[in-house]
């Protein structure tokens, strides 16, 4: 059997994009043309909904003094997506910080600068805490109207998709690649898979570990989402010589640090894996088993012991070798 | 009679530690085999049904878009992978971003 896969990578939202395109179905154009065209809609999408850039919608949108604002489709999805990320983790993945985000010293983009040392930041850091949400919650402020085309929010109050928006970008490319055989989505780390023939083979799918940066884990999937938040990446020391990163305690709005360096779970979309992820980095370990058992994934404590969680922590089953040597090769 | 065939019964103590012998030695065989990835039920491999092969030849077509391209791609490159290459192809990896 002969399978063509397209295996495309660009840089886009701060990050590496890479899309794995299977054979097309009946009537779905080529996985070339797909491709392209999802390698658009990301430009798109970054413009759009960049904190960063003064001319994105977004940046607009937070600074229009009137309060229900027209906004285009893809900024009502991003406002709705983490609406969404933020009801489903009780308010822990906050889209309003931006304010304390800023604050924190990311006021601009980080992307290819030189992350802190994770190990220093941690022996620097204060006493571990879960992270609370904030007992405000000005996210349920947001809302989008429809009907309408608008979000509607009280003027002064920024929103930031920063959290959910890789996410919500795999999941709205894999909704157009629905044709093909098979794919995969990877949006910085935030990945979602599927395709028409995803379940006659899972893929494998490597797990990164924040502190020492070697891939311990794999985990095989065959659709849905998985997402890793983590502290290795975007932290930075402050002026005054403390550390900081960009995952923000709701009811401080300072970073969190809560005895996991590094959450991955497992989703039905990217989105859920994204959100459940970052809920749990946040919770600390006891809550963070809760949150990610139902879908699993994986823990990395401050120690840099992992912990398997859920489906991840099923023990192995015994498998014989086979007597002869399998031919087929992976894909 | 009676008295001579109760002396030829062996004691309850015996028959236990022979047991545990036996077991021990058994699962010290059958762990050991295991360690060198035969099958412990020592059924030739011939004999074993053959897993079905299936032979899947991945046509890899990559590409690397550098930053500021516009709308226009550049050229792919394109081959057949073998089958050694194919089996290589970095795999996907989640991790912070």
């Amino acid at each position: 059997m002969t399978m063509a896969e397209h295996d495309v990578s660009f840089e886009a939202m701060g990050s590496h994009v890479r899309l794995l395109i299977g054979e097309p179905g009946p009537g779905v154009p080529p996985a070339a043309e797909a491709a392209e065209r999802a390698r658009r809609f990301v430009a798109e999408f970054e413009a759009a909904l960049s904190r960063f850039d003064p001319a994105s919608e977004l940046s607009a949108l937070n600074r229009n003094r009137r309060e229900r604002v027209p906004a285009s489709p893809l900024l009502r999805q991003a406002v709705g997506a983490g609406l969404w990320a933020a009801e489903l983790s009780g308010g822990l993945v906050d889209p309003t910080l931006v304010d304390e985000i800023e604050q924190a010293g990311y006021a601009s983009s980080r992307a290819g600068a030189l992350p802190a040392p994770l190990r220093s930041a941690l022996a620097a850091a204060p006493a571990r805490r879960p992270a609370e949400p904030d007992s405000a919650a000005r996210w349920r402020r947001f809302s989008v109207d429809e009907t309408r085309g608008e979000v509607v929010r009280p003027p002064g109050l920024r929103f930031d998709s920063g959290g959910t928006g890789k996410g919500l970008a795999a999941d709205l490319i894999a909704a157009s690649l629905q044709g093909y055989s098979r794919f995969v989505v990877d949006c910085g780390g935030d990945i979602r898979l599927g395709g028409r023939e995803a379940d006659r083979q899972p893929r494998t799918i490597a797990v990164e570990h924040p502190l020492s940066g070697s891939r311990p884990y794999v985990v095989s999937l065959r659709a849905g989402g998985i997402a890793t938040s983590g502290l290795n990446v975007r932290i930075w020391r402050r002026e005054d010589g403390s550390f900081a990163h960009h995952l923000l305690d709701p009811a401080t709005g300072r970073p969190a640090w809560t005895g996991l360096v590094g959450v991955t779970a497992l989703g039905a979309t990217t989105l859920e894996a994204e959100t459940l992820s970052k809920a749990a980095l946040l919770s600390g370990p006891a809550r963070a088993r809760e949150l990610i058992a139902a879908r699993g994934g994986l823990l990395v404590h401050d120690s840099g012991r992992v912990e398997l969680v859920g489906q991840l922590a099923a023990p192995p089953r015994v498998r014989l070798p086979r007597p002869v040597a399998p031919m087929a090769v992976p894909a | 009679m009676t008295e001579a065939r109760s002396s030829r019964r062996p004691g309850a103590a015996p028959v236990f530690w022979a047991s545990m012998l036996l077991f021990c030695a058994l699962l010290g065989l059958l762990t050991y085999r295991f360690s060198l990835g035969q099958d412990p039920s020592g059924v030739a491999p011939s004999a074993t049904a053959p897993a079905p092969a299936r032979k899947v030849i991945v046509r890899r077509v990559v590409t690397v878009v550098p930053a500021g391209t516009g709308s226009e791609t550049p050229p792919a490159t394109e081959a057949p992978a073998p089958e050694s290459e194919a089996a290589l192809v970095s795999e996907p990896v989640t991790s912070a971003s």
